[in-house]
């Protein structure tokens, strides 16, 4: 698999606290990748390692390949745009005079490109009101727009739906799900709005108290949090053979639990069951949200 | 860095702050002149007090433009942009750097060109040798890069845009307020006061004399003056006095010498400066 960024043991320290703490990750080309983590967890200070903003104690990251400590990394900027916290533009400039100038600072010949990014966004009828004029939604979906001058293929968007409404949150949603798909951009997005984030992301990055603990696909996520149905039986061998005959689908977890994800009729599971000296002990049915994935594994992590 | 300026003039094009300062220049500029000649009349004073009077306090206009030009970027986050896209922070420095001076020489030009343009007919042309006026001009230029150096470092460095004007300005207040303090033991040149009587022939003849109690002595003299020609608002003063003195000789005018020396106290300053600045904001941690 290509990957567009990827971490090997990066750490970085103020002082004696270690906001990141030997962090590996990878985010797949194409991808959105949801770093997930709460407040404090060091979702932030990881985007200002990648954005060079801060430098790293040790360890190192690499974009399109190239490590952070060359000099080639510059040129490996220019292909990403990013927001962190807050959307920076200038407040006393309008929509276009920021594209316009943010189109200088990275040296893009002509302005064709501006109207087409403000249309994007849906800011093309702001005309001559100045930005700090703007609604927070406004401000945030000028600031992907800014971060897009120069047709960047890597963006890094840190809380992009903090404080907006649910009209301003649906379209972000619609801008990065566009880019996504249309022009193959991978999306780097932190957030603790779980929901929110599992309705774009392919790819997740659970962080806590500053180490990843997780990194896992959707497919794979979908198939933990999946609803199912678990069995405790007396003959796992058995059951295993007539779900098998049966063309149920299942997982075994251990010797004696077995994960059912189908709907099933129970009286004829369990009379099928008996019939081969197999008797369930135990059944539970059982549903897990991204919430309670993510709390259940932080929870762990707390814990250890 | 092409890219960092171009982006930079244009924001500065349409920054209020910079035209703001700039009208305020063109009013202490009429207010001046106009003032040297209601209070001598025409042709009965010299220009050059005037020509050099507004470097006395440009740093003051420099300190609140950087602060708030360069602070801007922090605040609004424009700083982040650059680096995200790969521009070196060498570069970011110097390029805010570049824009400070070049403001700072702006609106000194356009302070001399309105003094010259209605000076020169009114008050008459310079006095002081040709070649001299041009050194201390290069000492003016160089005294406006020591602003913007120190400014810009500052604000580089503080990232609060709020506490980077406050310390701009008090920085410059705090400059001024030494150079006042260390330029009065050098005007004091001699050790002893001498008494003068007239005798009865009506010759005025010394009688005896006093040590001066303000004598510092030759060695701390030069410790004072080396003070005052590192800070820019010192060498200000003493261009500003030497200017308005033409026709005294005192330690607390500049010589021929002192005014070449000065150029190059503010050119080590401007390196120095610069220098530490650019280590530490590569250093930086920014958010």
């Amino acid at each position: 698999m290509e990957y567009i960024l990827e971490t090997k043991n990066l750490e970085k320290r103020y002082k004696k606290f270690k906001a990141i703490d030997n962090l590996s990750m990878h985010i797949p080309k194409g991808s959105i990748y949801g770093l997930i983590g709460k407040n404090g967890a060091g979702k932030t200070t990881l985007i200002r390692l990648f954005c060079a903003l801060q430098k790293p104690t040790s360890g190192q990251y690499t974009i399109y390949g190239i490590k952070n400590t060359s000099k080639e990394i510059t040129k490996a900027r220019k292909r990403m745009g990013a927001i962190i916290e807050t959307p920076s533009v200038h407040i006393d400039m309008t929509a276009r005079e920021n594209l316009m100038e943010q189109s200088k600072i990275i040296g893009v010949p002509s302005y064709d490109g501006v109207d087409e990014l403000l249309n994007l966004v849906g800011l093309s009828q702001t005309g001559k009101k100045k930005v700090h004029n703007f609604s927070l939604g406004m401000k945030q979906r000028l600031g992907i727009a800014i971060a897009l001058v120069g047709n960047p293929d890597f963006l890094i968007l840190d809380e992009p739906i903090n404080g907006l409404d649910p009209e301003g949150i649906i379209d972000i949603r619609e801008i990065i799900l566009r880019l996504n798909k249309e022009n193959g951009i991978t999306f780097l997005i932190s957030s603790h709005y779980l929901d929110e984030l599992s309705k774009i992301a392919t790819h997740y990055g659970f962080i806590n108290k500053g180490r990843m603990i997780q990194e896992i696909s959707k497919e794979k996520l979908e198939q933990n949090c999946k609803k199912r149905i678990e069995i405790k039986v007396s003959n796992a061998k058995e059951c295993v053979k007539y779900l098998e005959q049966s063309n149920i689908p299942y997982e075994v977890i251990s010797d004696n639990v077995i994960n059912i994800y189908d709907k099933i009729n129970i009286s004829e599971l369990a009379i099928s069951l008996s019939k081969r000296d197999c008797i369930i002990n135990e059944f539970h049915e059982k549903e897990e949200t991204l919430e309670n994935y993510y709390i259940n594994l932080v929870g762990g992590e707390d814990n250890v | 860095m092409y890219k960092l300026l171009n982006a930079g003039f244009s924001r500065l094009m349409k920054n209020k702050i910079f035209w703001g300062i700039v009208i305020i220049t063109i009013i202490i500029a009429l207010g001046l002149v106009l003032n040297r000649i209601s209070s001598s009349g025409f042709f009965e004073n010299e220009i050059e007090p005037v020509l050099t009077n507004y470097i006395y306090f440009i740093g003051f206009f420099i300190a609140i433009f950087t602060s708030l030009f360069v602070g801007t970027e922090y605040s609004d986050g424009a700083i982040r942009n650059k680096i995200v896209v790969g521009h070196t922070r060498k570069n970011i420095y110097l390029s805010n750097l570049i824009i400070s001076i070049a403001v700072g020489l702006f609106i000194e030009i356009v302070y001399l060109m309105l003094v010259m343009i209605i000076g020169i007919p009114t008050l008459g042309g310079l006095q002081i040798p040709i070649d001299k006026f041009l050194f201390i001009l290069l000492d003016m230029v160089l005294i406006i890069i020591a602003y913007s150096s120190i400014f810009n470092f500052i604000t580089l460095i503080c990232s609060d845009i709020t506490i980077a004007t406050v310390v701009c300005i008090l920085s410059f207040i705090g400059m001024f307020v030494v150079s006042e303090f260390v330029v009065s033991p050098i005007a004091n040149d001699k050790k002893y006061y001498s008494n003068y009587v007239t005798n009865e022939n009506g010759e005025i003849i010394e009688t005896q004399k006093h040590l001066n109690p303000n004598y510092v002595g030759d060695f701390a003299k030069q410790v004072y003056k080396n003070i005052l020609y590192i800070i820019p608002s010192g060498q200000a003063s003493q261009i500003q006095s030497t200017m308005s003195n033409l026709s005294y000789e005192n330690d607390r005018y500049m010589t021929d010498t002192d005014i070449k020396l000065a150029g190059l106290y503010s050119l080590g300053l401007i390196i120095v400066i610069n220098g530490i600045g650019i280590y530490f904001f590569k250093r930086k941690d920014l958010k």
